[in-house]
This record gives C-alpha cells, sequence and structure tokens, in this order.
C-alpha cells in the first residue's frame, strides 16, 4: 500500500536528474572558450586545432554531442580530462578514496554526538535547555566550516607537536595514518552538524514526551525503559531523518571546502583546480556525481520515512 | 514566557545586525588606516593600538580592512538576496497562482537546481563565467531562487482559495493585481523573514567562494578572500585568521537572530521550530 507511490517518486528523480545531466551539459557548451584550444594552447595552427576539434567529436551538432557524452555517462565513461590527459572516472575514483571516508566518518561523528546528547539535553530538563539548545542550533548554522577547519588546525597544531596540517599519507603508504589525516576534516564537516542535529533531537525529545501516545504507554504500565525504546526513539528518530536530508546536501558542498582547508587531494579540490584550468570534462564529471548523489539521498530519505512513519505518504 | 524571548532575538540580532549597518556607513567615509596601504616595516603586528586587530603580510590594516570588506559582503548579499526574492516569489505566485503545468514546470526547475550541493551550482556558474564580483552575484541570487519559491507558492495556495480573492475576482480584477495588490502583501512578511535568513546563507557563500580564490578578486577586500589569504600564516599571525572568521559569524548570526526574532514577532503563537 505504502510502496503504490514508490514508482512515481522514482520517475520524478530520474527526471530530475535527467535535467540535470542536460544543464550540465549544456552550461558548458555556450562558452567561448574552445577546448581544443585549451588542450593545444594559444600558438596552435588553425589545423591543429580543427584535427583535434574532429577528434573530440566538436564539429558534430550539439544535440549529438549530448547524445554521446550521455551515452557515455551511462558506459561509465566520462570522457577524458583535458588537463590531466587522464579518464575522468579514475581521477574521480582516486579522489573519492579521501572524499568517502572524510563524509563515512563524519557522518559517524554527526550521529554519534548529536543523538546522544541531544537525548541527554532533552531528557534533563535542564533550565535554560531552550536557550542552550537555540544557542547550539545558531552557532551550528552560522560558523562556516573552513573557519572551523583552520580553527582546529591551529589547535591541534598547539596541543600536539607531532601534527602537521595538510599532510594526508595515502592509503597504500600507511592506511592507519591515512585514517588519522582525515580526522581532523571529518570533525571540520561534523561539529556545526552536530550541533544542529543535537538540537532538532533535543527538542523532538521534549516536544514528544509530552505527546498524547507516550502518556497513554505510561498510563498502559509500562516501564519508562519500554516507553522510551520503542515509542519515543522511534519518533525521534524520524525527526532526525528529516535533518539528514537536509544534511546530506550540507555535508557533500561543505566538504568541497573542508578539502581545500586541508589540502587534502578529494573530489572537491579535484573540482576547484578543474574550475581554475577550465577543465570541461572534469568538471561536468564531478557535478554529475554530486547530483546524482543528492538525488538518490533525497529519494532513500522518502523511502525511509514512509516505512518509519506510516501515516506519510507521498503525494 | 515566549514574549521576553521575542525580544531577546530581536534585541540581539538588531543590535548586531545595526552594529553591521553603522561600520558600513562608517567605512564609506571613514577607516582607521587606508585599506590598501602597505607598510612593509609594520607585517605581522599582533592586535593592540594603533592596529586594533595587527596588522597582515603587507603590514595592511586588518581592522579597515574588515570594515571595507563590510560593504563587499553587504553589496554582494543585498544584491543576491533582492535578485533571488523578486524571481524566485514571481515564480512561486505564478506557479501557486495558476497551478497545473506551470506549477509542475516551475517544480522541476526548482528540484533541478536543488539538486546541486551547497556552493556546487555557484561554482559552476564561476566555472562558466569566471570568477568576480558580478558572477558571485548572479550565482547566489540563482541558488536562492528555490527557496523563495517555495514560500510564496505555498502561500499564493493558500490564499487563491480566500474568499477576498474570489470576490475580487467576480467584480473584474485581473490576475496580475491580484497577485500584487491582494495575495502578496499577505505572504510579505514571510519573505521578508526568509530574506533575512537568506542574507545570511549569501554572507556565507560569498566568503566560502571567495575562500576558494573563485569569488571576490583582490585587491577589493573580502572576509573570505582575507581567510584564504590567512591561512598561510596561520601560525605566525593566528589573529589574522580569526578575526575575519569572528566577524563573518557575528554578522551571520545577526542575520539569524534578527529573522527569528521577526518570526516570533509577526506570529507570536508559532512554536519555534
Amino acid at each position: 500500500m505504502k510502496m503504490r507511490d514508490l514508482p512515481g517518486r522514482i520517475i520524478a528523480a530520474a527526471f530530475t536528474l535527467w535535467l540535470v545531466s542536460l544543464l550540465i551539459f549544456l552550461v558548458f557548451q555556450v562558452l567561448p572558450g574552445n577546448p581544443a584550444l585549451i588542450i593545444l594552447g594559444a600558438e596552435a595552427s588553425p589545423e591543429q586545432v580543427a584535427a583535434l576539434e574532429k577528434e573530440l567529436g566538436l564539429d558534430r551538432p550539439l544535440f549529438l554531442r549530448y547524445l554521446r557524452w550521455l551515452g557515455g555517462v551511462f558506459r561509465g565513461d566520462l570522457g577524458n580530462s583535458l588537463r590531466y590527459a587522464q579518464p575522468v572516472r579514475r581521477l574521480m575514483a582516486n579522489s573519492l578514496q579521501v572524499t568517502l571516508p572524510v563524509a563515512g566518518m563524519a557522518l559517524f561523528f554527526i550521529l554519534f554526538l548529536g543523538i546522544p546528547v541531544g537525548l541527554v539535553v532533552g531528557k534533563h530538563h535542564w533550565q535554560k535547555r531552550g536557550f542552550f539548545l537555540s544557542a547550539l542550533l545558531q552557532l551550528g548554522t552560522a560558523v562556516p566550516s573552513f573557519w572551523l577547519g583552520i580553527l582546529l588546525t591551529l589547535i591541534l597544531a598547539k596541543l600536539f607537536r607531532s601534527f602537521t596540517p595538510g599532510a594526508f599519507v595515502p592509503w597504500e603508504e600507511d592506511w592507519l595514518g591515512a585514517l588519522a589525516s582525515l580526522i581532523p576534516p571529518a570533525l571540520t564537516v561534523a561539529l556545526p552538524k552536530a550541533a544542529v542535529l543535537t538540537r532538532y533531537v533535543g527538542t523532538a525529545f521534549i516536544e514528544e514526551s509530552n505527546a498524547d501516545y507516550i502518556r497513554t504507554a505510561y498510563s498502559k504500565g509500562l516501564t519508562e525503559k519500554r516507553v522510551f525504546y520503542r515509542h519515543l526513539l522511534k519518533n525521534i528518530l524520524i525527526s532526525v531523518i528529516t535533518v539528514f536530508g537536509l544534511m546530506g546536501a550540507d555535508i557533500l558542498g561543505g566538504s568541497i571546502i573542508v578539502e581545500k582547508v586541508f589540502a587534502l587531494p578529494g573530489i572537491g579540490r579535484l573540482l576547484i583546480d578543474a574550475i581554475s584550468f577550465r577543465d570541461f570534462p572534469l568538471i561536468q564529471g564531478i557535478a554529475l556525481y554530486l547530483s546524482t548523489v543528492v538525488v538518490l539521498l533525497n529519494l532513500l530519505v522518502d523511502l525511509f520515512y514512509s516505512i518509519l512513519d506510516p501515516r506519510i505518504r507521498w503525494r | 514566557m515566549t514574549k521576553r524571548k521575542i525580544s531577546f532575538n530581536l534585541l540581539i540580532g538588531g543590535l548586531i545586525v545595526g552594529f553591521f549597518l553603522l561600520m558600513l556607513i562608517v567605512s564609506f567615509f571613514y577607516t582607521p588606516f587606508p585599506v590598501n596601504e602597505m607598510r612593509s616595516s609594520e607585517r605581522f603586528l599582533p592586535p593592540g593600538w594603533p592596529y586594533l586587530l595587527g596588522t597582515d603580510n603587507f603590514g595592511r590594516d586588518i581592522f579597515s580592512r574588515i570594515m571595507k570588506g563590510t560593504q563587499t559582503a553587504f553589496f554582494v548579499g543585498t544584491l543576491s538576496v533582492c535578485l533571488g526574492l523578486v524571481i524566485g516569489a514571481g515564480l512561486g505566485a505564478a506557479g501557486g497562482y495558476f497551478g497545473g503545468w506551470v506549477d509542475r514546470l516551475i517544480g522541476q526547475l526548482t528540484a533541478t537546481i536543488q539538486a546541486f550541493p551547497g556552493v556546487l551550482f555557484a561554482l559552476m556558474i564561476v566555472a562558466v563565467c569566471g570568477p568576480g564580483t558580478v558572477n558571485t552575484i548572479i550565482a547566489l541570487s540563482i541558488t536562492a531562487i528555490p527557496g523563495f519559491t517555495r514560500i510564496t507558492r505555498s502561500g499564493f495556495l493558500q490564499f487563491k482559495e480566500y474568499s477576498f480573492v474570489e470576490a475580487a475576482k467576480t467584480i473584474g480584477v485581473g490576475p496580475l493585481r491580484i497577485m500584487l495588490r491582494h495575495i502578496l502583501p499577505q505572504i510579505l512578511p514571510e519573505l521578508l523573514v526568509a530574506a533575512s535568513t537568506g542574507f545570511s546563507s549569501a554572507l556565507l557563500a560569498e566568503a566560502g567562494l571567495s575562500y576558494l580564490g573563485l569569488g571576490v578578486q583582490p585587491p577589493e577586500p573580502s572576509w573570505g578572500r582575507m581567510l584564504n589569504e590567512a591561512q598561510g600564516y596561520l601560525f605566525r599571525a593566528p589573529w589574522y585568521s580569526l578575526a575575519p572568521g569572528l566577524v563573518l559569524i557575528l554578522a551571520v548570526l545577526g542575520f539569524n537572530l534578527l529573522s527569528d526574532g521577526i518570526r516570533d514577532l509577526l506570529d507570536p503563537n508559532a512554536e519555534e521550530r
């Protein structure tokens, strides 16, 4: 019954993705810069440029070029980077080895800081909890992640003499060292988000504790533990998922900047470099990848929603 | 209890925003030191007198540069929020009022913009048009559109069913006039709150882009740009990194508090979400 709307939701997401791909492709076609010229440099002869244009397929109509690019996307071939002369896919795969662990660790920190602290704050009806929670949210939304990263570097360097900012050890060399060097960036991404999550969990705890179904549960004679695990926690988690859905895109977008702060060779830095060198195939590939993740994440959140809360129906 | 809190948000937010407005106005006539004047003998001086927040790697007064940076921040913020508001509200009004395929088209458009996480959409624009203040404004205003569209759309959906709108229709008032004169004023307060929040997001986004070196270009002082330059001297001159960041946080905090304060003031019964 509740899965009935799923196909429609998936089609809508697919349609959005198609529009995104169209936008990403077209936006770089209206550009004045000629990719062949970018590769060859300004001194190239017109014949050389024409030859490379033919090789890159630039002499074909726009529509065919789009189809060719899209066909490549489905086969997992995103073309070659103009600057590195390597497949975009390989460049992205390399940098994802850095970005994905950072995002994963950030997610971990957000959940394991945000939920417990939020529950504790909500449970103990602290006198000024309203103020405390609002202050957390305000700070979490106001502190820019890149500044937090700079601050964290400064603090860590003062605390640990051995800490060298911006030193990423490749996984093959020393995986423990690599993991350790990813902790500060992950914390930088996570801390503001954890503050926001704490606030939502705390508020949800306070609100849900006063709900009718909790009173009913207590009047049935359930123990506090059982009320908490069977009734309260589940409803609090729904609000966690809402916030999470909103955060998913933020975590990805934030990691673009945070990677620059810690000089990590991740997808964000690859993107910034690609923009500086106007490496269009690379920009297109990364942009498509990031927006696909966001669209899929939103789809997933909707799905979780309907599982956790059967009252929610899609439009 | 809520009564007291309203004034708190509004008071603190208003004070902070007022402080920045004052700094903005003063910076047009006066900064303690010329913004771009370099004194090689006075590099990396810690905060004190006469350099309130110290000096940077060129011996420029950081406080003066932060003051001047207010101009950049407010220029980018104001223009991008205004553009985003006008376009976003226009789209939302059309979608909510006419419904049908217009609504679906606009909904799809905003969904497409929102598929790009965080600064990615802005980064793409910069990649296409090149870095610079104007392109930053264009990028940030497009990013701001979906938020305003959503608010306006739901407002128009709600109010177009009201009898005062029906009444206006019956006496032959045209759709544009109904939208502008009858429905828009109803949702103006909500848009105002969103604009204040949007302003702080624009401040953060501009600082982020400029920090990446893709937003406001030198020699125009920008808080984000200052952080970019300061990071290279983090251990030699930590104050250089701290000051622009703290000022940015204070400004964002001020506008967020102000928007909360306005919302509470307009709708005292609304639970703080």
